[in-house]
């Protein structure tokens, strides 16, 4: 996500990013990422956000999910290592478009480790968006 | 409660209420599993 933060500035939008650890937790992360200025990174202890947004938490989701393990297997391929977890290990995560009023106008529900929609459809939804909030 | 309800910290600790942060524009909030 990081390489395509600047273009949801550019298409009229912004990123934001949550998490759910501590705050100190997050600011370390979202330098070790290195995400440009224009990427707002927030934290949510509670998981309130996460809970009313309709975003899972299940061992088994990230456990057993064999997209999970099938993914995870990928990474390790290529090379990555994950870093200690820090935060709920359990919480899976999603992604939404807002628009001004409040209206959610998109909605994706991770339904395990590397279960995310990649950054065409967040920018394609995010112009869907845009064209919603002008019609208003 | 509505989701712009919800109050959350930025990364000094502040409180920051959702709903400022997709007040002016769209915004694409994405939800991380946990950091690392």
């Amino acid at each position: 996500m990081r390489p395509h933060a600047e273009e949801f500035q550019q298409g009229g939008g912004k990123l934001v990013v949550v998490g759910n650890g501590w705050p100190a937790m997050a600011k370390s992360w979202a330098r070790h990422v290195g995400f440009p200025q224009a990427v707002e990174v927030l934290t949510d202890p509670s998981r309130k956000a996460y809970d009313l947004a309709g975003f899972k938490r299940s061992r088994l989701l990230t456990l057993l999910n064999p997209r999970s393990v099938a993914r995870w297997v990928r990474a390790l391929l290529r090379g990555f290592r994950q870093g200690r977890t820090a935060g709920d290990a359990w919480q899976q995560g999603g992604a939404l478009v807002v628009l001004p009023s409040g209206e959610v106008s998109y909605r994706y529900v991770s339904l395990g480790p590397g279960d995310h929609p990649g950054p065409a459809a967040l920018l394609e939804a995010l112009g869907k968006a845009r064209r919603i909030s002008a019609l208003r | 409660m509505e989701l712009g309800d919800v109050v959350v910290k930025d990364t000094d600790g502040r409180d920051v209420r959702l709903a400022e942060v997709w007040r002016e524009k769209p915004a694409v909030v994405v939800f991380v599993r946990h950091y690392g």
